[in-house]
């Protein structure tokens, strides 16, 4: 099989990738800058997706935008800064149904492209800066943003266990920056922050759906000439590294019911290392499933938790193990996570869990092609990776892990931080 | 062999098979080419709201504890060989159930072993299993999943809205019950709501992606058990028009105050039921949409923020249109959203306003065509509301401008409606 990924480079370090597929109403258009992450400049990154979407030069309003979109049969436009590994990704998306389905035969998806071009390199400028207003209400939301991560407690958990264990790294730094440098952030620093992306970001168009790609990847062309690019690469993803001291414990007080234990493990396996397929097979063994050892185990037969779940971070090479438990199960909860954990090492697996955790991982590649989203997702991991594995090589990848690469790989986890947020005290 | 009927869409030129079994069961089955997994939904018209009922042969209603249908799904979910979960992650499928208002679904996804994963799901809704002992441990792990609701700004921020909306509708209690209503739970009193509730004459399986329709009508056929037709009657208590309150405030671990503005609405015929969602969904863009002239004033005075969202929230006898968001001033939102209403009641809504939506209208409904989870879910909720899964495509075609300003006059009014917010514990504005 053809790699279904068709790419061509449009100017230095700029590749338009293609996946058609005739399946799907719908053709989605996303560009991502890929930069390190880093604290000086992680928070008005954060910002300018959010300014971008708002509006450009010849669609001078955020009103008038979303009169556009809707006047295309209620297009969309997504606009993200996310974390992967050492990595920030800046995007902006557009998604719209396919010419086929318009109701007067005009041209859709070339206006997407157009669009979406001009929130991207057209933008709306005043003063050297961009829109005093947009910067200034989307600081503000940015600030709210921050400040709402505590209102899901979970993820809130899951994020102070990744700033506790990787502090120092850039992985540690926080997807959306700092609350204090929001408010530092000018409509000229932000333009300033926003010409040096543009410059020095590695930068991926992403085409997926069942038009033409051609008109849309002209626009593209037209809009990328005599753009001035750097030519500097990006680092590559490297794993978190081993812990040399003790485990690092951090426990927070709020007044929650529930208590969330978070458990990070440091692997050394990361990116494209060979290792993957053996180091996902354990994750899921141990917590990935409903008849994983964490499932099985810890929630139904001891009634320890409402949930535990294990998920392996291939972009750090880190285990995270994330529970809900009631405040007097805490330490048995612990214990007893650990002691699946050894048991993998120790081989107490049965060739029944082994194919479980397999089926369900062949069944999530399965799935890549069932959306225009989690193609892109995928295709944009292997970008990323550098790698070119379609998802039928990683199934066959995952096929011939055996049992005693599971056992190397389990070894291999060492548990580096722990993160309690518990109830308050008689709470 | 089941007779088969096509159900054809001229607009995407797609269709898929309709089976009405001897027992009552629905069955619609809508193959997508080229897909890989297939999404396979067995639901019943049961859910939260159902706790007073009987059927053709009893003389007198029962009313139940609350919480039971959410107790139901979480037991079907376990058979004498044990966990259904284990079960179906031995054939690598991705399986779920849960439990609305008003019914209760299970599910699964599977690219492999489709046939012996459609066999466990229907294996399990239609065996049940319940002992003292088994429904007393799920009392412990379902007063942890309550208590998690307990803590959750969004749900309660949610279920507030509704306390305060409705007098006697039992969509204002919790899905999940409480910790004191679900002790009232045993074995008895599942197996009798299981009986009335889930017999087949009540229930629908869907699926949607990849499968063999003809070869898959006769597998659901063969899997199916016979069982008496039982003709469910829910009383739904005579609810007014008015509101409980029209305010409701928590304080909760928050940063931002979190907020629901609810019209009550009076609940359609089944057949209006469709054009009212439609109009409503129409209508709160227009009002606040983010092509709305108010959504544009609101976000830049930053009494909103892009958490803004409006839903049509409705079910068998409830009807509500929503607004909820952050906002520092949830009270003003409020108040502006519906000096806009005024306007447009006394005004009439703009053709140019009415033509952009309703493009957007249809372009939603064919985005929902898109993936095979959204194919099969909306064959479900379509099936129960009475309504074919392509309706919705033809109803927003002809929809006109009159009848969004006919139906605007006796929604969206102010006088049933009512705001829930939740404050954070230390509100500076205090």
């Amino acid at each position: 099989m053809d790699y279904p990924l068709k790419s061509m480079t449009i100017a230095d370090r700029v590749t338009f990738h293609s996946v058609i597929d005739s399946r799907f109403k719908t053709n989605r258009i996303s560009v991502c800058f890929i930069v390190p992450m880093q604290e000086k400049n992680v928070t008005v990154h954060a910002l300018l997706p959010q300014v971008l979407k708002k509006g450009f030069k010849d669609c001078p309003s955020f009103t008038e935008l979303s009169r556009r979109l809707e006047n295309l049969y209620g297009a969309y436009v997504e606009a993200d800064a996310q974390k992967r590994g050492d990595y920030q990704i800046l995007s902006l998306s557009i998604t719209g149904i396919d010419d086929r389905f318009a109701l007067k035969q005009e041209p859709i998806t070339e206006k997407l492209a157009e669009i979406l071009c001009g929130l991207i390199w057209n933008p709306l400028l005043e003063n050297d800066g961009f829109s005093e207003k947009y910067v200034e209400l989307e600081k503000h939301a940015l600030i709210d943003y921050i400040e709402a991560e505590i209102n899901e407690k979970r993820s809130y958990a899951i994020g102070q266990l990744i700033r506790t264990m990787c502090a120092g790294e850039p992985y540690g730094i926080p997807s959306y920056g700092f609350k204090e440098k929001v408010k530092e952030i000018t409509p000229q620093s932000a333009k300033q922050a926003y010409d040096s992306l543009l410059e020095s970001a590695q930068i991926e168009i992403l085409f997926t759906g069942c038009g033409s790609a051609d008109r849309a990847l002209a626009v593209f062309r037209s809009a990328l000439e005599g753009q001035k690019r750097s030519r500097q690469d990006l680092i590559p993803i490297t794993p978190h590294p081993a812990l040399e001291k003790d485990v690092q414990e951090k426990t927070e007080q709020m007044s929650v019911s529930q208590s969330k234990l978070v458990l990070g493990f440091s692997c050394g396996i990361s990116g494209s290392d060979p290792e993957i397929p053996a180091v996902r097979m354990m994750a899921a063994i141990l917590g990935g499933t409903t008849s994983s050892k964490l499932f099985v185990n810890v929630r139904e037969k001891l009634s320890l938790c409402y949930y535990c779940i294990s998920r392996y971070d291939l972009y750090k090479g880190i285990l995270l193990i994330d529970s809900g438990v009631e405040n007097i199960n805490i330490e048995k909860a612990r214990a007893e996570i650990l002691a699946q954990l050894e048991a993998i090492c120790k081989g107490d697996f049965t060739e029944e869990e082994q194919r479980s955790a397999l089926l369900s991982l062949k069944n999530s590649y399965n799935s890549v092609y069932e959306s225009d989203s989690s193609i892109e997702g995928y295709y944009f991991g292997q970008i990323l990776k550098k790698t070119r594995f379609t998802p039928e090589m990683e199934k066959e990848k995952l096929e011939k892990v055996t049992r005693e690469e599971i056992i190397q790989v389990a070894k291999k986890i060492k548990l580096d931080t722990v993160y309690l947020l518990t109830g308050k005290e008689g709470a | 062999m089941m007779k088969q009927e096509q159900i054809h869409s001229k607009i995407l030129g797609e269709s898929y098979a309709f089976y009405r079994h001897e027992s009552g069961l629905g069955i619609l089955l809508y193959p997508m080419k080229g897909f890989a997994s297939a999404y396979a939904l067995f639901g019943t018209n049961y859910g939260s709201i159902d706790t007073t009922f009987k059927t053709q042969k009893d003389a007198e209603f029962v009313t139940v504890p609350e919480g039971i249908a959410h107790f139901l799904e979480h037991k079907l979910f376990e058979s004498e060989e044990g966990n259904a979960l284990e079960m179906f992650s031995k054939t690598g499928a991705c399986a779920n159930a849960f439990t609305s208002f008003d019914k209760t679904c299970y599910l699964f996804s599977t690219t492999d072993h489709f046939e012996e994963t459609l066999k466990i799901l229907m294996d399990c809704v239609q065996n049940p299993y319940f002992t003292e002992e088994n429904v007393s441990k799920e009392q412990g792990i379902i007063g942890q999943e309550i208590k998690m609701y307990d803590d959750d700004p969004s749900w309660r921020v949610l279920f507030n809205l509704l306390t305060s909306l409705y007098h006697h509708n039992p969509v204002r209690i919790d899905i999940a019950g409480t910790v004191e209503s679900i002790a009232k739970i045993d074995k008895d009193l599942l197996y009798r709501c299981y009986h009335t509730f889930y017999n087949l004459n009540n229930m629908v399986i869907a699926i949607a992606g990849n499968f063999d329709l003809e070869a898959t009508a006769r597998f659901i056929e063969e899997n199916l058990k016979q069982a008496e037709k039982v003709e469910v009657i829910s009383q739904v208590p005579e609810e007014p028009r008015e509101v409980v309150r029209s305010l409701t405030e928590q304080k909760l671990e928050v940063s931002m105050p979190l907020f629901y503005i609810g019209y009550k609405e009076e609940v359609p015929s089944v057949d209006d039921e469709l054009k009212h969602q439609i109009y409503s969904e129409m209508l709160q863009s227009i009002l606040i949409g983010r092509s709305s002239d108010l959504y544009r004033v609101l976000y830049e005075e930053e009494l909103i923020n892009s958490s803004m969202r409006n839903e049509v929230f409705c079910g068998r006898g409830f009807f509500i249109n929503m607004f909820t968001g952050e906002s520092r001033k949830p009270q003003q939102v409020k108040e502006r959203l519906e000096e806009k209403i005024a306007f447009f009641k006394q005004q009439g809504i703009p053709q140019e306003d009415f033509e952009r939506v309703k493009k957007a209208a249809y372009g939603f409904a064919i985005m929902s065509f898109n993936d095979v989870e959204s194919v099969a879910s909306n064959l479900v909720s379509s099936y129960f509301s009475g309504h074919p899964v392509y309706e919705a495509m033809d109803v927003i075609a002809q929809t006109t401008l009159e009848d969004l300003n006919q139906f605007l006059k006796n929604s969206f009014c102010p006088e049933y409606s009512a705001l829930s917010i939740i404050h954070p514990i230390d509100d500076p504005a205090e």
